[in-house]
């Protein structure tokens, strides 16, 4: 696919190549977006650009092209990240920079400056987030740095497109920074000595490269493909030098670069004494209105949360309810009040800082992460994959076979009970049409009738209006949901307040994003699982999304059939989840190989979302999905259909039968089910629940069953479109062992969740 | 004295060769100390109970191993307050923890431990063996310096030095701008340390807190 692309751009005629470089979360991306009308992910979350995107813009007489780099506080590589960024400065050849800084943080700008500088680089500054920075009551003087450094600083505003085409066109004026940085007698020295061991044929200086080796820079060694010789000289130089200083000499560097970039920017970055003060109106609103409602609602909620949990236990009528959950709102406005009042009412910070802080509040967060976890549920589990699937299934698409009824139109106001009917709606469904129409010239037993709309396994009848029925408005309304708390600065938030949890898997704070994302798709998430520093937490996290993690369409169907059932079962139904998630992900730390990472990361600030931007991410991940999805569902009914068709799926039964009956306790019914989970996993909740359905006839369904059903089904393998992902992840090797580990200990769990409810006689 | 100072610099040695090898051979004290100074000093401190031989191997006794591990620690304490509190680099710190560790006593060397916040590591990440100070749990002295997940939230705190064990940690640490003189506050401690610096905000670990060391502003 890269490949393919990098081609297209060498037969065009490039005039120049201008790469975006700069720390993280600077916004590189958006501006990538605005200068070549191309888009990527552009969130409020450090190290979201995992892949490097090329795009390009025709100006009046030149074409260029745009390299989208991977956010790096450093040229030094310490991770993946900062490898990648770096290596697309060493390896294109008569290419322009564009730096974005955040001039709020131009000190560690400007490091990245001296870098550039170093490696003798043409730049263009661009100061991004102007407005955030005068916000802050700082000033720069910019004509002063301008003048310092010799090269063209531009304010931006990327949100607000503002500064756009200046940045655009001061790359004609790019020029190497004015920057030279003295690092001691002893160094420099050593930089000499290292100059002289190095090729002629590098793209950029050798002062820079000699430096990168100073600094313990293994990969850059290998990247520059070196003779052992070489090597070995260039590290006994540095072994010399290495031993006249007490830190390592990376560190010692460093420090000499930030003490260049503090003397340089004295005189140019000043701070008013105080922010900026929010509007006073805005601001009483906030602390006297907004928030002591907000705070009742969150106390309201969770009291309203607790109370379901035991339902079954405690029979409170609904006016003790009222009174309980009325108490627990009381009592919420006055911690939130207290704390807020108390620490924050005087100081003048902003709101969106002060709700930053709120949001990982040692103690008062929880509360609002229950409130902001049950508000995803209302949006992705009761309208999305409740009202929109219901619809969409049953009145758009409909059935082959019978006519839906149509709907109407209807306008309904919320609080009252009026419902305002404007018209009936006479259709029938999609595949209504599609099947009354076929059956024009075949019956409905027909080889190809059923092939494209049989009821069981028919490719369109089944496939389609599943991916896009079901799947589609619940993938859809969560990521949403998953863009505002990117946006918002939410999730990193998140990040804090779970980092402990996380230490436990082995992972760190940083895991937040994937995992997260995973209850959206898990496809997707093990994607992004390269945000991660090390391999171990790749693999861990990679493993855990494919064993415990349900995904958003799943988790639709699993929370419909859930409320056929008690609390407590519900309850047993997580536990067994979480807890196999804690066991597998503190294993499997043990166990393997390689290191974790400390936690590391820096928080954005807490900002009001895009609406634009969310949606437009919203879109492009649906369509991504879409693309990825809609044809393995195609492809699973398909096979579904084969081994229906050729009796293999009775044979397939046969043999599971030992393992299905006997020890998971299930209807053997239920094995086409496991089956079909390898192709969709959300696809065997609902065929092993109608297994299970026309098994029970017209009793209920048996509690127990359903609950060892869906936790296997959970633990289950991914679904095909995972599983191959993780072969492009992680190797074909992991891929597989992991296949080989989450199949067997699925069932494992399931049949030993069987007996103790059996045990405990639940 | 000068036979003092010898035999705590073999004893040093064989610390180090111990520290870096799992053994001491005495060959290798012939190469550092020549032949003959190595066989005559060797000798005294076998007969002062400090060492014992087994074939070319130089084990110490528990005399011996004691008396090793506190010159070390003088000398690593040294190091780590010539170089960071005092800032000299190069040679000099070098050649000033070498003449350090002969001169001072066991509880001036208490003290600046725990005015440096009981450090566990040297400049050069070499283990600094504990001293009873450092296990104690009473501080007779309020250490200046401290290890930054100890300080409470809200207080505004200036960088002195950084220990964390890997490169990887130090280069990305420094790379986002805490080095030695950061003047930072700590913005909450729970359920991830924050800490607040210009407009940066970063959580980190409790693992990498404790490697930060910092004073009161």
């Amino acid at each position: 696919m890269q490949d393919a692309k990098t081609k297209i751009f060498d037969s065009t005629a490039i005039d120049y190549r201008i790469a975006l470089v700069g720390n993280p979360n600077v916004g590189k991306s958006v501006l990538f977006g605005l200068l070549t009308g191309k888009y990527v992910t552009v969130s409020n979350y450090p190290g979201t650009t995992v892949e490097v995107s090329r795009g390009m813009y025709v100006g009046s007489n030149e074409t260029v092209e745009v390299v989208d780099t991977p956010g790096a506080n450093s040229l030094i590589s310490h991770s993946e990240d900062e490898r990648v960024a770096r290596d697309i400065l060493l390896r294109d050849e008569e290419q322009k920079i564009i730096q974005i800084i955040d001039a709020k943080n131009i000190q560690r700008g400007l490091l990245i400056t001296t870098q550039l500088a170093e490696m003798g680089l043409p730049v263009s500054i661009g100061l991004n987030m102007w407005d955030e920075t005068l916000d802050r009551g700082m000033t720069i003087d910019t004509d002063k740095l301008e003048k310092t450094l010799g090269v063209t600083l531009t304010k931006t505003i990327a949100t607000q497109k503002y500064g756009i085409n200046t940045l655009r066109n001061s790359v004609s004026s790019v020029k190497i920074p004015k920057i030279k940085i003295d690092y001691g007698d002893v160094i420099e020295d050593g930089i000499k000595k290292i100059e002289e061991l190095l090729p002629d044929n590098l793209t950029i200086k050798k002062k820079a490269v000699a430096v990168m080796l100073l600094s313990y820079d293994a990969d850059l060694e290998e990247t520059l493909k070196f003779d052992k010789q070489v090597i070995d000289s260039i590290h006994k130089v540095r072994d010399d030098v290495q031993s006249k200083y007490g830190h390592s000499l990376s560190y010692v560097i460093i420090r000499k670069r930030s003490e260049y970039v503090d003397n340089l920017l004295k005189g140019i970055v000043s701070y008013r004494d105080k922010e900026e003060k929010a509007g006073a109106i805005s601001r009483n609103a906030f602390f006297f209105f907004i928030m002591p409602l907000v705070s009742f609602f969150i106390g309201f909620k969770v009291m309203d949360l607790l109370m379901f949990m035991i339902a079954n236990y405690v029979v409170a009528s609904g006016q003790t309810a009222l009174i309980l959950k009325l108490a627990g709102g009381g009592v919420s406005v006055g911690y939130y009040s207290f704390y807020l009042f108390s620490r924050e009412y005087k100081t003048d910070r902003k709101i969106t800082s002060i709700l930053g802080t709120l949001t990982m509040h040692p103690v008062l967060a929880w509360p609002m992460l229950l409130v902001v976890l049950w508000g995803i549920y209302k949006i992705v589990g009761e309208f999305g994959a409740g009202d929109c699937v219901d619809f969409i299934e049953s009145k758009i698409f409909g059935s082959s076979l019978e006519m839906s009824g149509g709907f109407d139109f209807k306008v309904f106001i919320p609080f009252t009970n009026i419902e305002y009917v404007f018209t009936h709606v006479n259709f029938q469904g999609i595949n209504y049409y599609l099947g009354w129409l076929c059956q024009k010239f075949m019956s409905a037993d027909n080889f190809f009738f059923e092939l494209f709309l049989g009821r069981d396994a028919g490719i369109i009848q089944v496939g389609v209006t599943y991916s896009i029925a079901i799947i589609l408005p619940i993938v859809g309304f969560f990521f949403v949901s998953f863009g505002l708390m990117e946006d918002s600065g939410y999730l990193p938030r998140l990040a804090v307040m779970l980092n402990r949890f996380f230490k436990i898997l082995g992972l760190n704070g940083k895991a937040v994003l994937p995992m997260v994302l995973g209850l959206g798709c898990d496809t997707m998430a093990t994607l992004t699982t390269r945000i991660l520093d090390t391999k171990k937490e790749r693999i861990i996290s990679t493993l855990l999304l494919a064993l415990a993690v349900p995904c958003s369409a799943q988790l639709g169907v699993i929370a419909g059939i859930l409320g056929s059932v008690s609390g407590l079962h519900l309850a047993i139904y997580f536990a067994v989840i979480f807890s196999q998630m804690l066991l597998v992900g503190y294993i499997s730390s043990k166990v393997l190989k390689g290191t974790g990472s400390d936690f590391l990361m820096e928080m954005p600030p807490f900002r009001r979302p895009k609406l634009t931007n969310i949606l437009l991410k919203t879109y492009y991940r649906t369509k991504w999905f879409l693309k990825e999805a809609v044809p393995l569902f195609v492809l699973g009914t398909f096979i579904l259909f084969i081994l229906t068709k050729l009796g293999i799926l009775r044979y397939i039964e046969t043999a599971a039968r030992p393992v299905v009956k006997h020890f998971l306790g299930l209807p053997v019914e239920t094995t086409s089910g496991f089956i079909l989970g390898f192709l969709r996993r959300d696809y065997a909740v609902v065929s092993i629940f109608k297994a299970l359905e026309e098994k029970a006839g017209n009793l209920a369904i048996d509690p127990n069953q359903l609950i060892v059903a869906l936790v296997v089904i959970t633990l289950f393998v991914p679904c095909l479109a995972n599983f191959f992902v993780m072969i492009k992840e992680r190797g074909a090797k992991t891929a597989f062992y992991m296949l080989a580990f989450i199949i067997p200990f699925a069932f494992l769990v399931g049949g030993i969740l069987r007996y103790i409810l059996q045990w405990l006689s639940i | 004295m000068a036979d003092e100072v010898q035999i705590e610099e073999m004893l040093e040695y064989i610390w180090l060769l111990e520290e870096d090898h799992g053994k001491a051979e005495s060959t290798l004290m012939d190469n550092k100390f020549g032949s003959e100074i190595a066989r005559n000093y060797l000798n005294k401190m076998v007969e002062q109970k400090l060492i014992s031989f087994s074939d070319s191997i130089i084990a110490f006794t528990d005399n011996g191993r004691n008396r090793a591990k506190l010159i070390i620690r003088r000398h690593r304490i040294a190091e780590r307050l010539l170089n960071d509190v005092l800032d000299m680099s190069g040679d000099e710190f070098e050649a000033g923890a070498c003449q350090f560790e002969h001169f001072v006593n066991e509880e001036i060397i208490a003290s600046i431990c725990t005015l440096l916040g009981h450090p566990a590591v040297c400049p050069h990440g070499k283990k600094i063996p504990p001293g009873e100070c450092c296990t104690s749990a009473r501080r007779n002295l309020g250490p200046v310096i401290n290890p930054l997940s100890e300080i409470k939230s809200g207080e505004k705190v200036k960088v002195v030095y950084v220990t964390t064990k890997s490169h990887a940690s130090l280069d990305r640490l420094s790379s986002i701008g805490v080095i030695p003189g950061l003047v930072l506050t700590i913005h909450q401690k729970r359920p991830s340390i924050i800490i607040q610096y210009g407009e940066t905000q970063l959580a980190l670990d409790k693992d990498i807190a404790e490697n930060i060391f910092v004073r009161a502003v």
